[in-house]
């Protein structure tokens, strides 16, 4: 039985080491090899970078021979809601403050779930909000403004 | 004509509205970036110097700290801030002078940041296990002169102050160790114990404990007097090592452009605050002995370690960017 | 005897109504910050620092240092609950833990993890006691060669870590070891990775690899389904272990105190190698390593064991030698001495009711650990039975909001859902996770030793075979390598002689 390619497995997870290899050997052509008894900063990130690929190539021909499927569907939606959520926390803390940043993290993220009620989403960012303050704020005293504006 | 007596007019006036903002400043609490992570020596001088001017002006800093890259973070964003007089960052002469040097940062100690006031120093100290054979000045360098380069000297990190104060006394002496970097002196003080490294440097409260334990010894101090904690170590420069001063010194600074009154106002009550005995012996407690001083005396300590400390990383050829 | 004299005081000291208060409150803060990711011992001792000031020296250091193991205790809940390690020690712990939680044993989870902990925690203790200086002279021994070949040890393990497929496992292990080499390189100084950033200068935080590879990869699984699926199973079996969970916890446990006493007196190996460390070897000793990964009550014991005895241990260089072993007991350290103690080998001697009493505090502060920690084990478990569409928004905010705490820096965050991606990724190509935070936590002291080792040997190569120490460990992997490919060898050929009978 034969599987597509953008379903198997194997071969999609040789094809990631064998491009995230590449990258790291690339980048790290930047930095000088030295020799075994003097290593330079790049004599650790090249050797990994060729083993990675060397590990993505045998990935890749098990793939290709043993035709093993991904199990079930990509979540793509959930995994983008929820970067964005953590992305816009990120973004916001500093500029809006704790509070719209948390309520911001918390609607986005929510969306990423299979039922998304307003009103219960709203009580959830309430209840969290005042506990990420007491914790960080009041509690470790940490110097996070609950509301800013820093644009 | 006109012209001229409106700009006149606009400059007296926003020099007043200055004057004004000046007197009335603070009226929100003032943000003391803090380039290291909480618990470390600098964290602890950012934490007397808040509480401290907190007590006696009222004011409100808060402390807020912005680790990474030896300082570069949180020097970097202070650098960039707004130029109100809110925020302050408290900068080590090895993040404020000597990253940008390395290549490590991307400001200029000079043109990006407005000195405030000195607050503290504490010098470098060359120390060894209490079982090596060095005992003196004289036998380190006739042991370096000796091993012809092999002599291994541990540091807690490349670029670090205590690796150029290393490199700063082989210049002087004209001598060549072999360095040794560690990631901090945790690594480093068990290899120094356990005999596989000959020399360490560190600044004096951190090797402080281990000194007064005798389980290191010190060899000699760089600076230009003996430190108050250890009287009876004697300086490199009383060993004829001239120019050896080698400080850790931490210092109040703002983003460039803060208006001057702003300065003026915080370096008063800063010099007011490092006067008080119970100041100067919780800093002393950290390892650091209070100093204080005008502004302008800290512009020009900035000056002129620049040069100082590039010409030692040039002439040591210290490359962190490679 | 004068080590029961040395008792009756510290016990007297530790058990006033005062200094027992401030042990409670060590270990209650301790517990609750070890839940929450991110923000860690470091932060809260800091913080707390000040107050200690108008206190006795002995009050404030049982108080700091009930926090610090305090914490070790709090960081596997989160971990057993929602795959979310609360401290870079309990990522271990995410393995087995939270496969229990998911079949409905998150108790007997959440119990073992206290009950080991506090079999550790109280050995750990006497350790620190009846071999500290002994101990602390023997840890100066290891040297860079040492540190490497150990390091090797650990890496050809690692194989262990597999569910089967070993090729991938060791790629996550190569992957790894090289986004533990982002940032600075301490032999050249050299910045490497950071693309420019400084923010990354040193290095991506062991918390924000371990909360994206684990949580967020884990939520967006649990979000794949159309449907709302079940992520827990509704019945909650015991809120206890049964007694065959407690009497195969019980070596494991053990192995796991010797192995994390082993790494805590060494300064910088940290918790996380230990906890790597005893989990690996549990599962090369089972009779059925398959249960790995699927809930076994040893991957939970075992590790929890390691990572609090390497907590109590980590003092022995700190109290005998004035070494800090972390940037935690550098500052306990820094404590004593701005509450005018002076620490180190002749704090015994100059000071023996601080010492003696800190050190029975730690028997009293873990039996408080047990004694508060499961009766806390019913409420977390109802926390399970919070419907998922609440949950998991609130375990992304710790998520973020613990990162951002780090280094008060929103690239922490990024950096986090960055990963958070590339672990769904890797978790749908089912390439297993723990190999990866084990080459990230190996790899930058494996590189940093054997160039250190080099440099001091002047490029001697045999310096790794000269040392006793080097040179056991170099044998140890060499026997695992064996003992690994013999038989996968005969298994190959095994199929290769199927595979050309089916031809014919």
């Amino acid at each position: 039985m034969r599987t597509s390619l953008f379903k198997n497995q194997d071969a999609l997870a040789g094809l990631l080491f064998m491009g995230l290899g590449a990258l790291g050997f690339a980048v790290a052509l930047g930095y000088k090899f030295g020799t075994t008894i003097e290593m330079g900063p790049g004599y650790f990130p090249r050797i990994l970078s060729l083993v990675l690929i060397g590990f993505g190539i045998l990935t890749f021909i098990k793939g290709v021979r043993s035709c093993a499927a991904i199990e079930g569907g990509w979540a793509w939606l959930p995994l983008a809601l929820l970067t964005a959520a953590m992305v816009l926390f990120g973004f916001l803390v500093e500029r809006l403050g704790l509070v719209p940043a948390l309520a911001t993290l918390i609607f986005v993220s929510a969306r990423a779930g299979h039922e998304f009620k307003a009103l219960e989403v709203l009580v959830l960012t309430v209840v969290l909000s005042l506990l990420a303050a007491a914790v960080f704020v009041w509690g470790l005293k940490l110097p996070y403004s609950l509301f800013a504006w820093n644009f | 004509m006109r012209i001229v007596y409106k700009a006149l007019a606009a400059l007296a006036l926003s020099a007043l509205a200055t004057a004004v903002h000046a007197q009335q400043y603070p009226e929100k609490p003032i943000r003391l970036v803090v380039p290291f992570p909480p618990g470390g020596g600098t964290d602890v001088v950012a934490r007397v110097i808040a509480q401290k001017l907190g007590e006696s002006t009222g004011w409100t800093l808060v402390a807020d700290n912005k680790p990474g890259s030896g300082g570069s973070v949180g020097l970097s964003l202070a650098g960039k801030a707004a130029p109100d007089g809110y925020t302050v960052v408290l900068a080590q002469n090895a993040n404020l002078v000597i990253n940008p040097i390395l290549g490590k940062a991307n400001y200029d100690p000079i043109k990006d940041f407005a000195p405030i006031g000195l607050v503290a120093s504490a010098p470098q100290v060359l120390v060894v296990a209490k079982d090596s054979p060095l005992k003196t000045v004289e036998d380190l360098i006739a042991a370096a002169k000796a091993k012809d380069g092999k002599l291994t000297f541990a540091s807690p990190g490349v670029g670090t102050s205590s690796h150029l104060a290393g490199e700063l006394i082989q210049q002087i002496a004209g001598v060549k160790f072999r360095h040794v970097p560690y990631k901090g002196a945790a690594q480093a003080l068990p290899d120094l114990l356990g005999g596989r490294v000959e020399i360490y440097i560190s600044s004096v409260p951190s090797a402080m404990v281990q000194i007064k334990e005798g389980v290191l010894r010190p060899i000699a101090v760089f600076a230009t007097k003996r430190d108050a904690d250890l009287p009876d170590v004697p300086t490199f420069e009383e060993k004829g090592l001239k120019n050896s001063e080698a400080v850790t010194w931490w210092g109040l600074a703002a983003p460039a452009g803060v208006p001057a009154p702003i300065v003026a106002r915080i370096n008063t009550e800063l010099n007011k605050v490092l006067k008080q005995p119970d100041t100067r012996s919780k800093l002393r407690s950290a390892g650091a002995e209070a100093l204080g001083g005008s502004s302008e005396e800290f512009g020009a300590l900035i000056k002129s370690d620049v040069p100082k400390w590039t010409a030692v990383i040039k002439a040591a050829d210290v490359k962190v960017a490679d | 005897m004068e080590i029961i004299d040395h008792f009756v005081l510290g016990f007297g000291v530790a058990l006033s109504l005062q200094n027992l208060a401030y042990c409670f409150l060590g270990v209650l803060l301790g517990t609750l910050i070890g839940v929450l990711p991110g923000v860690g011992p470091l932060v809260t001792i800091s913080m707390l620092l000040p107050m200690t000031f108008g206190l006795p020296p002995v009050s404030a250091v049982i108080m700091l240092s009930g926090i610090y193991y305090g914490a070790q205790y709090g960081g596997s809940t989160t971990a057993i609950l929602v795959n979310l390690p609360g401290e870079t020690s309990s990522a271990v712990t995410c393995l087995d833990g939270y496969q229990m939680a998911r079949r409905g044993r998150a108790g007997a989870a959440l119990a073992i993890a206290a009950l080991s902990s506090f079999v550790a925690g109280c050995i750990g203790t006497l350790l620190i006691v009846a071999l500290g200086v002994p101990l602390a002279g023997w840890a100066l021994r290891f040297g860079a060669e040492d540190y490497f070949a150990l390091m090797v040890l650990g890496l050809v393990a690692a194989s262990v870590l597999s569910h089967g497929d070993m090729v991938k496992a060791l790629a996550m292990v190569v992957l790894g070891l090289l986004i533990g080499l982002v940032g600075t390189d301490v032999n050249s100084g050299a910045e490497r990775y950071t693309f420019g950033l400084p923010e990354l200068a040193d290095g991506i935080g062991f918390t924000v690899l371990a909360v994206g590879i684990f949580a967020i990869s884990e939520v967006v699984l649990n979000l794949e389904q159309k449907e709302a699926r079940e992520v827990f199973t509704r019945n909650v079996g015991g809120l206890m272990p049964r007694w065959e969970d407690l009497k195969a916890s019980f070596l494991p446990t053990l192995r796991g105190t010797a192995i994390g006493s082993f790494f805590g007196i060494l300064p910088g190996t940290g918790p996380s190698i230990s906890s790597f460390s005893s989990y690996m070897l549990e599962k090369k000793l089972a009779k059925d390593p398959s249960r790995f990964g699927q809930g076994a009550i040893e991957g939970v014991a075992a590790p929890e064991a390691a990572n609090n005895a390497a907590a109590q241990t980590a003092f022995i260089p700190t109290l005998t030698l004035g070494i800090p072993g972390s940037a935690t007991m550098a500052l306990i350290l820094g404590a004593l001495i701005m509450n005018g103690v002076q620490p180190g080998p002749s704090v015994m001697a100059r000071n023996p009711e601080l010492f003696w009493g800190v050190i029975a505090s730690m028997f009293i502060g873990n039996a408080l650990l047990v004694a508060l920690n499961l009766p806390l084990v019913g409420l977390w478990v109802r926390l399970l039975s919070i419907p998922y569409r609440w949950l998991f928004p609130a375990i992304v905010m710790f998520c973020a909001l613990g990162n951002y705490s780090l280094n008060n820096s929103a690239i922490d965050v990024y950096l986090c859902a960055a990963i958070g991606v590339l672990g769904y990724v890797l978790a749908k190509l089912k390439c297993p996770p723990a190999p990866l935070v084990l080459g990230y936590v190996l790899g930058p002291m494996m590189e940093e030793n054997v160039r250190r080792a080099l440099l001091l040997s002047e490029g001697d190569l045999s310096i790794f075979v000269r040392s006793p120490i080097s040179l056991t460990f170099l044998a140890l992997s060499l026997l695992l390598l064996i003992s690994m490919a013999l038989p996968a060898i005969r298994r190959g050929k095994a199929r290769v002689d199927q595979e050309e009978a089916g031809a014919t």
